[in-house]
């Protein structure tokens, strides 16, 4: 073996102070837009009384000094939906990079392989079920039937795609599609015959934040979260995908094994998102294929950094939606991402850098 | 008796089709000893591929005993083998966005043993693999400005970088011009000495296998043939047997051997003109 050495250290991945820079600022954007949705709105509580109300509700401590209706309004109606919104994004944003990786496709979202039709047609199909029964652990029907259906799409999108020789990309991408169209027909078909409750099937359709409440944070938060420790645990592996299946392999990748788990933990995240918030778009598109333009491709860096960026950018899109009048979330997301993403792709068709 | 890196013994394998599974291996035996350099030739569909597949631990094979370093194969982790075994591939698109460092200690996963740090071995492998592959002046290039060539070379310190007894090499020549491939040959050459590589390598060129390689084997019907090499003569007729085609030898005016397809078995420099 030779004997040279490196005359300077070799940067083998985002350098230690370039990484804190990245993430420190993705967390400062989240507190501000945390606080900024704490502090904004038509009712006129002054930061002073929102943060002591935070502060109160947090850890029991200062005397009441603002009558009863400022702390529900920011205990109860503005606060679940900023951390509903954390939640939400950064699942979103985090299931985003993982599908993009895995599938080696910068155009993937984390909707692709059937959560968002199998979702969708579980939370409609609640919606307009003529029982209403208890909610459970804080959740309603729609909550429930959304997430399960989210996650029963994917294993059946996965089922079909599944060969001998393994689960074929393309043959993944395509079986998705498939079966998202079906269910999507659903959808279609129980909206033509909702009568008076289609206003709020498209809501739910367009993604929104405004039914957020502690319960159901308290679900799809842990669900999040530890989906997203593991996966960033597997950070070399998605590193490894994205030379390709058959390199990863040879880089010691159980390839068929690893495309099961993180397409059921990033389905797990996502599914768990939408349940409590719709399907809301763009945000899992955009944060992560931005992020790789702007940081690198290296998941060490990235995954937490799509976390912290799909956190924030929810967070503020979401408090447009409310001072807009409460207009769906969806729709604000869609009006950033959707011209945010098309300039991105002009100047690379322009062959800037 | 050197050190046998790979052993295969009554090997066959199969693709798995329509109409059942159609052979492609039947009995292959081969052993490769620590250093050597093996050029594994054959014409299309004769199981190349498949045969460094298995070496590889990526294709099972449906009969025989396979062996990594006097161990069976089946009793090696992926992980493991990838800590002793690497793939060159064909020319190969480099993920956008890395450098050429960062896209180097991707070979280091295999090795990984911490959670999330990268730790000094990595940085000295890298830093030997990259000079090893004459890519130390690549180390902070974008990948996406790479040419033909110094792709090659970073690809190759990505393998190195890997730390490998075995190097398999699946036409590794595929898409370089002339100049190219013999630069690769070369630092092949000098790397086989510099690092203690056995190498198998997968090639389509006679005359390059023959400039790599001191053992030629002729993948032809299933089977493994012995075709010379190194300082033993080409066997033409078996060669031209497996590829289906007369193979002559012929001399140019430098000296300098010269294989070429024949013209009814009997070719010579002349015939090409």
């Amino acid at each position: 073996m030779s004997a040279t050495a490196a005359a300077r250290p070799l940067a083998l991945g985002p350098s230690l102070g370039r990484s804190t820079l990245v993430l420190g600022l993705g967390f400062t954007l989240v507190v501000a837009a945390g606080l900024a949705g704490v502090v904004l709105g038509t009712s006129g509580i002054g930061p002073g009384d929102a943060a002591a109300i935070i502060l109160h509700r947090l850890t029991g401590i200062g005397p009441v000094t603002w009558p009863a209706s400022s702390e529900t309004i920011v205990w109860e109606l503005r606060m679940p939906r900023i951390v509903a919104g954390m939640v939400v994004g950064a699942g979103l944003a985090c299931s985003g990079t993982v599908f993009q990786a895995l599938l080696r496709n910068p155009m993937a979202d984390p909707y692709l392989i059937g959560t968002a039709a199998g979702a969708s047609l579980g939370a409609v199909a609640a919606l307009l079920l003529p029982i209403a029964i208890g909610s459970w652990l804080g959740l309603g029907l729609v909550q429930l039937l959304a997430f399960g259906g989210g996650l029963l799409a994917v294993l059946v999108v996965f089922s079909i795609a599944r060969g001998h020789g393994g689960t074929p990309v393309v043959t993944l991408l395509l079986s998705g599609y498939a079966v998202s169209s079906l269910l999507a027909a659903g959808v279609a078909l129980l909206m033509f015959s909702s009568g008076d409750r289609l206003a709020a099937v498209v809501s739910w359709l367009l993604g929104s934040l405004s039914g957020a409440s502690w319960a159901r944070i308290g679900f799809a938060a842990p669900l999040i979260v530890v989906s997203f420790a593991l996966l960033l645990m597997r950070w070399r592996h998605l590193n490894a995908l994205l030379l390709g299946e058959a390199q990863a392999a040879h880089l010691g990748i159980d390839v068929e094994r690893e495309k099961r788990v993180l397409t059921g933990l990033a389905a797990l995240a996502t599914s768990a998102g939408v349940a409590i918030s719709g399907t809301i778009g763009f945000v899992g598109l955009v944060v992560p294929h931005v992020l790789r333009l702007a940081f690198g491709p290296d998941h060490r860096l990235l995954l937490p950094a799509s976390m912290l960026y799909g956190s924030a950018l929810l967070v503020v899109a979401d408090l447009g939606a409310r001072l807009a009048g409460g207009i769906p979330v969806g729709v604000v997301t869609a009006l950033i991402g959707a011209p945010f993403f098309l300039w991105l792709l002009r100047r690379s068709a322009l062959g800037a850098r | 008796m050197s050190e046998l890196v790979a052993r295969l013994e009554g090997v066959s394998a199969a693709y798995p089709g329509a109409n059942g599974h159609r052979p492609v291996l039947a009995g292959v035996n081969l052993a490769v000893g620590r250093g050597d350099v093996l050029a594994l030739l054959g014409a299309n569909g004769s199981g190349k591929t498949t045969l460094l597949g298995i070496l590889a631990g990526t294709i099972r094979p449906t009969g025989g005993r396979v062996e990594l370093l006097g161990r069976p194969i089946e009793r090696w982790s992926r992980a493991e083998i990838a800590r002793s075994v690497t793939v060159l591939p064909q020319s190969m698109e480099l993920p956008a966005g890395f450098r050429v460092a960062e896209v180097v200690a991707l070979g280091r996963i295999p090795h990984a043993r911490s959670l999330f740090a990268v730790e000094r071995e990595d940085e000295r492998a890298v830093a030997d693999a990259l000079a090893d592959a004459g890519a130390a002046d690549l180390a902070d290039r974008p990948v996406s400005e790479l040419s033909g060539g110094e792709r090659q070379r970073v690809l190759v310190a990505m393998a190195l970088a890997q730390e490998p007894r075995l190097l398999l090499l699946d036409e590794p020549t595929l898409h370089l011009d002339l100049a190219h491939q013999l630069a690769l040959v070369e630092l092949l050459t000098r790397l086989r000495r510099l690092r203690d590589l056995t190498v198998v390598a997968v090639l389509h060129d006679l005359n390059l296998a023959h400039r790599l390689a001191d053992r030629i084997v002729l993948l032809h019907l299933g089977q493994l043939l012995d075709a010379g090499g190194g300082r033993r003569p080409l066997d033409l007729a078996l060669a031209g047997r497996a590829f289906g085609v007369p193979i002559a030898e012929a001399h140019t005016a430098d000296g300098s051997r010269v294989l070429a397809v024949g013209h009814d078995g009997r070719a010579s420099a002349r015939d090409q003109e």
